[in-house]
């Protein structure tokens, strides 16, 4: 009762680490990254993944437990429209340091979790301006966005590319959907803490219908379990079983028997089909449900009707010939919409038409095995796949980098027997714009900047390494290598570039 | 009397909108549980989705006025389409209202209800977010959507969907008839069969065309049903299907013919006829298979026309094909 009146998301909040829904790999990658934060010099993460896969709860729980104070950045501290959004974003991360500081002594972190508007209408402005902000970061910062699939203009990633993330040595956190297991065990454990009596069924139909997103779940419970246990069904899934329910009826396509008595289906099964199943040969009774009804109760688009029974009907189809029809009428269906234009004019409902009559039409008397699950449209699955792949490759250095062919790529050929070649690939992608356009001047200060560019001091570790690991191989010439082909990438400066290298020296 | 005579006038859709939530037909799972929502309190952020005129925003209303009682004035703000809903409102009026304070029971909340959340922009959206997370212990969001779709994913993770599904004809036909009963509406039974006809499943579009035909014409009849709603004629279009059938060709399309001559569209005429096709009583020797194939031809007839092929000799090409098929 002590609830009563907060959303289910709040009351059960995490307190511990042990109670996030977040595989532990990844709850360690945040815990890691925490730590070595504040080493040397403030760093920067990018954490993004689904919604509700527990982002921000990870990260404000081990900073809990850390005791490491999180200073949350609030858009809304700016009502008027004339400010820049991404401007202010900016003096956020750098100013809020010095006003924060000497009355704490305790570590904090900046933590992003909601952009302002104009970061995502003038992507150059905010990320020039984050560059800047980079440069005299007080405090680490954390970016906690969602993924936002639906909207491209929306989407983290087009916000900070690769190449944005590697030219700031922006780290970066991948969170995945909350898998199913986690996703049951942070229900049931919501419900317990909750006092709530929903049974485990309607639980396990919440968790399946939430797509991993566990804050959809807890909402999903709360408008499903607020008040007295009652009868009625929670809606997500009962439409769900609806839906099942009619792609049965109409792959079944079951008939009246002539009489208007209807039997269960059992019995029908066991006691008329041995006697009577000659007999009713070539008579087809009236269906037993009327097929707009049915589609009308499925509440399924047109298309998914024909995913659907394109993927299962295979299963209930005996004769070659009719399942050559029905193939013949899906694919009818499929060029009705075949172009974009008269698929946003059509009506959908043809699909579903054409393909449910035709299925229960030369379904007629097929024997569909005892069991039969139905199964989900497969290349729906594989377009999934498809997308996940897509976005993963767009992350790789090379899609984002414009230079991976000409310079890149080769280089790292060509030393590959070196170094280990990834680190080079980011020593030679590293913050360096500069062309013939530039002029002179601006090109000195681009090398100064360089040098003392936060970037440079936070690889300064790794490169360390580097060469360490280059000085234990004892081989010399390849140095020689590593120089000659930097002369090459800036092709205007051969001194300064050289002296930038030298940098790297410690 | 001064207040008889402004009801007359209002629309029945506004006169005749349900109160309480016992009241709404259709979708009883859902308004089931808004029901018991609406005893106990603590309702969660919702989106409710579904087709147009099936009662989303008059179940949001109701069950706001069994939540808040008398408050309902000043704890609900409600923003359609026609507001401006641009990030500056978000920003301003929704977070002024949010931070508003009105005492209210335990376990009661404000309530904005954003109608055709779906036209939103992203950023506003998107600013709406992070208003949602803030203000959750004193306010929580219903937003009515066509399309679940539109709304961007943190804000759907957000909320509980319900989604609602087209109303029933039989539904529809309940409603409609108590309409009529009060306010004396004199019908017959094809009469009301064809609002239900041209309605399709919209409560709101049914209401409208009954009084519409009411004010025009007093008596709710086929014929002036379809006056009203200027439809093809769906006795012709049957008419026309028989003709089909026997293979009568010429008489089947002089049918057509006319249509085209009296000004309607093709893509009128043919969805008309799709619709007609679905449910018409067929003659009892001709079975599901004819009505199949009829579907598929008035559907690849359909395509054409949407693609831009809107002549006569389409549709003419359609009853040829029509008349071909076996029976």
């Amino acid at each position: 009762m002590q609830n009563k009146g907060a959303l289910y998301t709040e009351s059960t909040h995490p307190k511990v680490a042990s109670d996030l829904a977040v595989h532990n790999k990844k709850v360690q990658e945040v815990r890691s990254w925490l730590d070595t934060c504040f080493d040397n010099f403030p760093r920067v993460l990018l954490l993004t993944g689904p919604t509700g896969s527990g982002k921000s709860t990870t990260v404000e729980l081990l900073c809990k437990e850390k005791g490491i104070n999180l200073l949350e950045y609030d858009e809304e501290c700016l009502l008027d429209d004339e400010i820049n959004g991404n401007l202010e974003l900016e003096r956020y991360l750098t100013q809020s340091a010095a006003r924060l500081l000497p009355g704490k002594p305790k570590k904090s972190i900046i933590f992003v979790t909601s952009l302002p508007d104009a970061a995502y209408n003038n992507i150059f402005d905010f990320r020039d301006r984050l560059h800047n902000a980079f440069f005299d970061l007080k405090l680490p910062v954390i970016f906690c966005l969602s993924d936002v699939d639906s909207s491209w203009h929306l989407n983290p990633n087009r916000l900070f590319t690769a190449t944005f993330l590697q030219k700031n040595g922006i780290d970066r956190i991948k969170f995945n959907a909350v898998a199913i297991t986690y996703l049951k065990k942070a229900v049931n454990r919501a419900a317990s803490i909750l006092r709530l009596t929903t049974s485990g069924t309607r639980i396990d139909a919440i968790c399946e219908e939430s797509n991993g997103d566990l804050r959809l779940a807890l909402n999903m419970l709360q408008m499903n379990s607020v008040g007295r246990p009652s009868s009625s069904t929670c809606s997500a899934k009962s439409n769900r079983e609806e839906t099942f329910h009619m792609l049965g009826r109409i792959l079944h396509a079951k008939r009246t028997n002539g009489t208007n008595t209807l039997m269960s289906s059992s019995q029908k099964r066991k006691l008329i089909k041995p006697k009577e199943q000659p007999k009713s040969d070539g008579i087809r009774h009236p269906l037993e449900y009327d097929v707009s009804d049915i589609i009308q109760m499925s509440s399924m688009s047109g298309e998914k009707i024909l995913d659907f029974l394109h993927e299962n009907e295979l299963k209930f189809c005996d004769k070659l010939r009719n399942l050559r029809n029905i193939s013949d009428k899906f694919s009818l269906c499929d060029t009705l919409y075949s172009d974009w234009i008269t698929k946003q004019r059509l009506p959908d409902e043809y699909n579903a038409q054409i393909s449910a009559r035709n299925v229960m039409w030369f379904n007629f008397e097929c024997k569909p095995p005892q069991w039969c699950s139905l199964h989900g449209p497969l290349l729906s699955d594989l377009n999934r796949e498809i997308r996940d792949s897509v976005t993963e490759l767009r992350r790789l250095s090379m899609i984002g980098d414009s230079q991976f062919t000409t310079l890149t790529s080769p280089y790292s050929t060509m030393i590959s027997g070196i170094l280990d070649s990834n680190q080079i690939t980011s020593y030679l992608s590293r913050p360096m714009n500069m062309s013939w356009k530039s002029g002179r001047d601006s090109l000195h200060i681009q090398i100064d900047n360089y040098a003392n560019s936060i970037y440079f001091k936070r690889n300064a570790e790794k490169i360390s390494k580097i060469r360490k690991e280059a000085i234990q191989n004892e081989i010399t010439e390849e140095n020689d290598y590593e120089d000659e082909k930097i002369t090459i990438e800036e092709t205007d400066d051969e001194a300064d570039s050289d002296d930038s290298f030298e940098n790297f020296h410690p | 009397m001064a207040t008889s005579t402004k009801h007359d006038l209002a629309p029945w859709v506004e006169k005749y909108r349900p109160q309480v939530l016992s009241d709404i037909v259709g979708n009883s799972n859902i308004v089931d549980r808004l029901k018991v929502i609406g005893k106990d309190g603590n309702v969660p952020n919702i989106i409710l989705s579904g087709p147009p005129g099936c009662g989303k925003t008059t179940s949001v209303w109701a069950l706001a006025r069994e939540l808040l009682g008398a408050k309902i004035d000043d704890a609900v703000l409600e923003l359609n389409a026609s507001d401006e809903r641009g990030i500056e409102v978000v920003r301003n009026r929704i977070k002024i209202f949010a931070q508003t304070k009105v005492s209210l029971p335990p376990g009661r909340h404000k309530i904005i209800i954003l109608d055709e959340a779906d036209s939103m922009t992203e950023g506003a959206q998107q600013a709406l977010r992070r208003t949602m997370e803030i203000h959750s212990k004193t306010t929580r969001f219903a937003l009515a959507c066509n399309q679940s779709e539109k709304i961007i994913e943190p804000i759907q993770s957000r909320c509980a969907l319900l989604r609602y599904t087209k109303l029933t004809d039989a539904e529809l036909l309940c409603r409609v008839k108590e309409v009529c009963h009060a306010e004396n509406v004199n019908s017959d039974d094809q009469g009301l069969q064809m609002i239900l006809f041209t309605a399709q499943g919209d409560m709101r579009q049914a209401l409208n065309n009954l009084q519409a035909t009411v004010s025009a014409y007093g008596i709710v009849n086929m014929e002036n049903v379809l006056k009203v709603c200027d439809e093809p004629h769906p006795e012709l279009m049957i008419k026309m299907i028989t003709l089909c059938i026997e293979k009568k060709f010429f008489e089947a399309s002089q049918i057509i013919h006319e249509f085209f001559r009296l000004g309607y569209s093709p893509e009128d005429i043919v969805s008309t006829l799709f619709r007609v096709v679905k449910y018409v009583e067929l003659p009892k020797n001709i079975g599901e298979q004819v009505r199949m194939d009829f579907i598929e031809k008035i559907a690849l007839c359909h395509m054409r026309i949407v693609q831009g092929l809107s002549t006569k000799l389409q549709l003419s090409r359609m009853v040829a094909d029509l008349c071909r098929i076996e029976v």
